[in-house]
């Protein structure tokens, strides 16, 4: 180590006297000698520049000096030209590409208005994509394209992440928020996160609108604040007198009839004016028809309803709605004669029978009018007599004869004429053989006949539930037949299918339990009759 | 160094009339067994490259380059002398450890290039420099003739599809076609246009670079200026499948001429092929106006061929007892680690026919049958199915695809069954094809415990909007599951297994491979409680398809 030093020293004391000698050999200036120690300041850029203009010329040498062909510039002139063109093109469509968000929003809103949605999809995603644009706009207007295509995940996700809750967001998706959280509420009450729909309602555009301003109705209402809610009502109901409904009925709730009067008399004229504006309006005529119902205006009604079903611009579901609506008015009807002239004598049953034969007419399956027809029969024996009279007076009149015949039927069973009763439903039958309740109730009397043809029965029920099939009467009525003749799994669909279409269920449990231990599966029977403990009562009708 | 050490160290330089030395006749040897090791191989990746449509002309440029071999051969004879230099060893070195890790990676990628390596150390035994630098031409040919690393060629395809159809896009929004690009989707009003394999010139891709190294080498081209002439060419290419796209999109839109039609097609792409050649020769030109070629004295381009051999060091022979001891190192070494390390399979040689496949697979994909999967797993209801044939070329392979819809409240899922696939299947790049971007990609378990099942997570976002959850499974004729590769998972964490996993043969599996796979597809972010949701329901339709007692498909179907 020590040898290793003391070279090291030794070759650092020759250096030093060798730069010495030069510099003595150099006659170097004071100045000179004084800049020594900080000559490579400049040597060190000096070097490095030189080696890189070296490798500047090194490499610029092959396009400086050699031998150029003018044929090679000739032949290479339309790859120039084509690659010119190319990248302006590429850069002109680039820059069109960035500034047509607008284009592509307007071409969106464009096809949604039209209700082409897959295409409006396609344009706002595209207007998106330019990051030229508001993307909130079409981001809203891509959920209104989902929603109108029902395709409600996407259109919900998206609103949900333009309208966050505890964020001032995009308020027409607020708004939006707050319409399917109201839409939610109804049946869902329990489920309905009120501190959100809140939020949305109070940070929604367009607080003005009826919709909204409905919306905040139901919002009071789920609060238990009628007056609020009175309050969003009305409002609404300044734009739109369809709301007149909610508020007359917030009114009868707080008593004031004349109030209700005067709103429905309101909500009358204004209809009026809008189904003469608009006369393909269904809404607006059936609000109308309600209007008038309540208004005790029976005869306008009548005539409503008529005229809209006569018009045949109804789909079907409308028109099952119009003709289960004018069944109602009949029976009003019914029960206003039987109020004012009563249905005593013969000439008050033949006119009330009149009512209900229309009601029956334009909803044969209305509970309402049978179960007044079968007041005759429960009357004392004079009125079920008078009942006889009238209901003969007019079949043999010609004047409703499917109809009488049944109601002379219900009369005679009560009675406990069961042959005429089955005659009577026979001939009412075969008359009119549409009447689903007619079959159904003569398959009844028959099975329950002490030798009683099962066979025959069922086809009736067959031709009942075939006309209706979603009447749980009808399909109880059959089961009972099927277990009558021994075949318990049929009964058992028959019941479970009423079992789905009723609210009463507990006496179908208590069959399908029964119907079960027959066939063996006591579990299953066990968590009918379970069940049918735990159901609920059936809420009481009017 | 003593006239003595001379004579011990003696030159390996065999003088013309005295035959080669021992030491050539080793590194020969040690060549010659590389050689024959590889043949298996190097046999495999010949089959394998001959099932790709787009590498189908690789033996033509073997041929070329062989025949250009041939012909310089004869009118430039050698002198033939075996040198064991240097730079004999190094190459000698590189073909031995190539050839290992032919046997250790397993890849038969690495074989082609471990057969260069080895021809070029005996061109540069048997002539040294001048010789392999008058061959450099067909060596060019050669490496030309090699694909892509395995796995690269899908990645780099769609890639270039994409590249096209963006350019495309560009030139139909300044035409004033309205439409939306989605990875290589052009989507307009009236229809839909993918812009399949042909259509993006994989095939064109792949000719190119065939065409552009021939003509480098006609031309006497550097290595510098081949690969120029390369890249100019792929980007003419580009360009000319974007023209094709452009043209079909414009034609049908706005002429109403409806040029997918199979002749117009075919036509197009011979047309734009042609038109991307002639611009490449064109841009050729341009580029050598600009820096022009080096001329001899007689006017003939410079090239490695008749430039002067400058030698170095590495040219220098080195002694005989070097050369034994390193032949003899090479060979035992390679001996024990490629025996040690042993992981070569056997692959099949031939790519079963889809059908074949289909046979084997062990669900009937031909059946469609809606039931295979319940009306109700778990809380989601099916509310719907349909099946998709996939026709060849169809970005996501198969034949085709049964496909259920599940509900659960307002949510609604995808379950697709697909297939057959010869090996494992990565959604990956198909969903990449179509538009989607890979966020994340994670394995999971699913199916009952213990089960060793594992399941691909693909995390994907789309532009403008959309996000997307994919869970995947891959399950071969005998109902075990076919397990991702080793480097699927996050890119930062596997970097080096996917380095490796470039250059390897993917896992033997059997053939018949069917796949289930889970798409929830929404517009905004997917939360932590739907993405359980969905393993839910995919942990049940693994169970119910390939598990559990009453398992839709517990049985291979005949011929199975």
């Amino acid at each position: 180590m020590f040898i290793f030093l003391r070279r090291l020293w030794i070759r650092w004391q020759m250096r030093r006297q060798s730069r010495r000698q030069r510099r003595e050999e150099r006659d170097e200036s004071l100045l000179t000698r004084l800049l020594a120690p900080f000559r490579w300041l400049w040597v060190v850029p000096q070097v490095l520049g030189w080696a890189f203009w070296l490798g500047i010329r090194s490499s610029l040498e092959p396009f400086i000096g050699r031998r150029r062909s003018l044929a090679d510039l000739l032949w290479g002139l339309p790859a120039i030209l084509v690659g010119s063109l190319v990248v302006t093109v590429t850069a002109l469509g680039q820059v069109r590409q960035r500034g047509s968000g607008n284009l592509y929003l307007a071409a969106g809103q464009e096809n949604l208005l039209a209700d082409e949605q897959p295409v409006a999809q396609l344009y706002l995603q595209k207007a998106i994509s330019t990051k030229s644009i508001d993307s909130r706009l079409a981001l809203f207007y891509l959920a209104n394209s989902y929603e109108r295509e029902e395709n409600f995940e996407r259109a919900d996700s998206l609103m949900s992440s333009l309208a966050p809750v505890d964020a001032v967001g995009f308020p027409a998706a607020h708004r939006y928020m707050a319409l399917r959280l109201d839409d939610d509420a109804i049946g869902r009450a329990a489920s309905i996160d009120l501190d959100a729909w809140k939020w949305h309602l109070t940070h929604a555009d367009d607080q003005s609108l009826p919709l909204l301003q409905k919306a905040w109705g139901d919002y009071f209402m789920l609060l238990g604040n009628f007056k609020e809610a009175l309050t969003h009502f009305r409002k609404a109901a300044e734009g739109d007198p369809t709301y007149l409904f909610q508020v007359a009925e917030l009114e009868l709730r707080h008593g004031e009839r004349d109030n209700v009067r005067s709103i429905l008399t309101s909500a009358k004229e204004r209809l009026t004016s809008r189904a003469t504006a608009n006369p393909k309006d269904i809404r607006t005529r059936l609000l109308l028809a309600t209007s008038l119902y309540h208004l005790g205006e029976l005869s306008e009604t009548e005539r409503l309803l008529k005229d809209s079903l006569a018009t045949g611009e109804l789909s079907p579901e409308e028109a099952a709605d119009f003709r289960k609506f004018l069944a109602a008015v009949f029976i009003k009807a019914y029960d206003q004669h039987a109020m004012q002239v009563g249905v005593e004598s013969a000439e008050g049953i033949a006119e009330g029978f009149r009512y209900l034969q229309s009601a029956l007419e334009s909803d044969p399956n209305s509970q309402l009018a049978l179960s007044r027809l079968a007041e005759f029969a429960r009357g004392s024996p004079a009125k079920a007599e008078a009942g006889r009279q009238a209901l003969r007076k007019l079949i043999a009149g010609g004047q409703a004869s499917a109809m009488a015949h049944f109601a002379l039927g219900t009369i005679e069973t009560v009675a406990g004429n069961q042959e005429l009763a089955m005659l009577n439903m026979k001939q009412g039958l075969a008359i009119n053989p549409q009447l689903s309740v007619l079959a159904n109730n003569l398959a009844f009397l028959m099975s329950e006949q002490a030798d009683a043809d099962l066979d025959e029965a069922l086809q009736l029920a067959n031709q009942a539930v075939d006309t209706d099939p979603k009447q749980a009467e009808f399909l109880d009525t059959r089961a009972g037949i099927l277990t009558r003749q021994g075949k318990f799994a049929a009964a058992a669909v028959d019941y479970q299918r009423a079992l789905e279409l009723t609210d009463d269920r507990r006496p179908y449990q208590r069959k399908l339990a029964e119907l079960y231990e027959k066939l063996g599966d006591l579990e299953l029977a066990a968590q009918y009759r379970a069940a049918s403990e735990s159901s609920p009562q059936p809420a009481a009708r009017n | 160094m003593s006239a003595e050490a001379d004579e011990t160290n003696t030159r390996l330089v065999a003088e013309p009339n005295s035959g080669h030395s021992s030491g050539a006749w080793a590194v020969a040897t040690l060549l010659g067994v590389t050689a024959l090791t590889l043949l298996y191989p190097l046999v495999t990746l010949g089959v394998w490259m001959m099932s790709r449509d787009y590498y189908q002309h690789f033996p033509l440029l073997l041929l070329g380059g062989l025949g250009l071999a041939a012909f310089e051969l004869r009118d430039h004879r050698p002198d033939w002398v075996a040198v064991v230099s240097s730079r004999v060893m190094l190459w000698a070195t590189a073909a031995v450890v190539a050839t290992v890790l032919v046997y250790v990676i397993p890849s038969r990628w690495m074989a082609g290039a471990a057969g260069l390596c080895c021809l070029i150390a005996a061109l540069q035994l048997a002539g040294g420099r001048e010789l392999t630098n008058r061959l450099s031409g067909p060596l060019m040919l050669m490496v030309a003739a090699l694909p892509l690393p395995v796995n690269l060629d899908t990645v780099f395809v769609v890639w270039l599809q994409r590249f096209a159809t963006w350019i495309s896009s560009l030139w139909l929004d300044l035409a004033g076609v309205m439409h939306l690009a989605t990875g290589t989707a052009i989507r307009t009003a009236e229809q839909q246009y993918m812009v399949e394999d042909a259509c993006s010139g994989v095939h064109s891709v792949f000719a190119a670079i065939a065409v552009g190294v021939g003509y480098a080498v006609l031309r006497h081209y550097d290595i510098g200026r081949t690969l120029v002439v390369v890249l100019q060419l792929l980007v003419w290419v580009v360009v000319a499948n974007a023209a094709r796209v452009f043209a079909m999109v414009y034609g049908q839109e706005r002429l109403g001429i409806n040029l997918s039609n199979p002749a117009y097609h075919q036509l197009l792409g011979f047309l734009t092929f042609s038109l991307a050649i002639l611009l490449a020769l064109s841009s050729d030109h341009l580029i050598r106006y600009i820096r022009p070629l080096e001329l001899t004295e007689d006017n003939e381009p410079v090239s490695r061929a008749n430039r002067p051999v400058n030698t170095t060091f590495l040219d220098q022979p080195v002694s005989l007892n070097l050369a034994g001891s390193l032949v003899g190192l090479l060979g035992v070494l390679g001996v024990i680690f490629g025996t040690a390390f042993y992981r070569f399979e056997t692959q099949p040689m031939l790519v079963m026919p889809i059908e074949e496949m289909a046979k084997l697979a062990i669900v009937d994909l031909s059946a469609g049958d809606a039931e295979l999967l319940p009306a109700t797993l778990g809380d989601w209801k099916r509310v719907g199915f349909r099946t998709q044939e996939r026709p060849p070329g169809d970005i996501f392979g198969g034949m085709v695809s049964m496909i259920w819809q599940y509900e659960q409240g307002r949510r609604r899922v995808a379950l697709s069954l697909d297939g057959p696939y010869d090996s494992w299947h990565d959604l990956g790049v198909c969903y990449t094809g179509v538009g989607w971007r890979i966020e994340d990609r994670l394995t999971t378990d699913v199916g009952p415990e213990d089960d060793g099942l594992v399941a691909c997570d693909l995390r994907l976002t789309q532009e403008p909007i959309g996000h997307s959850q994919v869970l995947y499974v891959c399950v071969d004729p005998s109902g075990e599951a076919v397990p991702p590769p080793s480097y699927y998972g996050r890119a930062v964490a596997n970097f080096f297994e996917r380095a490796r996993t470039l250059m390897q043969d993917r896992p033997a599996s059997k053939a018949g491979v069917v796949q289930l796979q889970l798409v929830d597809q929404r517009m905004v972010k997917i939360d932590d409680r739907d993405r359980a949701e969905n393993k839910q329901l995919f942990d049940a339709a693994v169970e119910h398809l390939f598990r559990g007692p009453g398992a839709a498909v517990g049985q291979p179907s005949p011929g199975g």
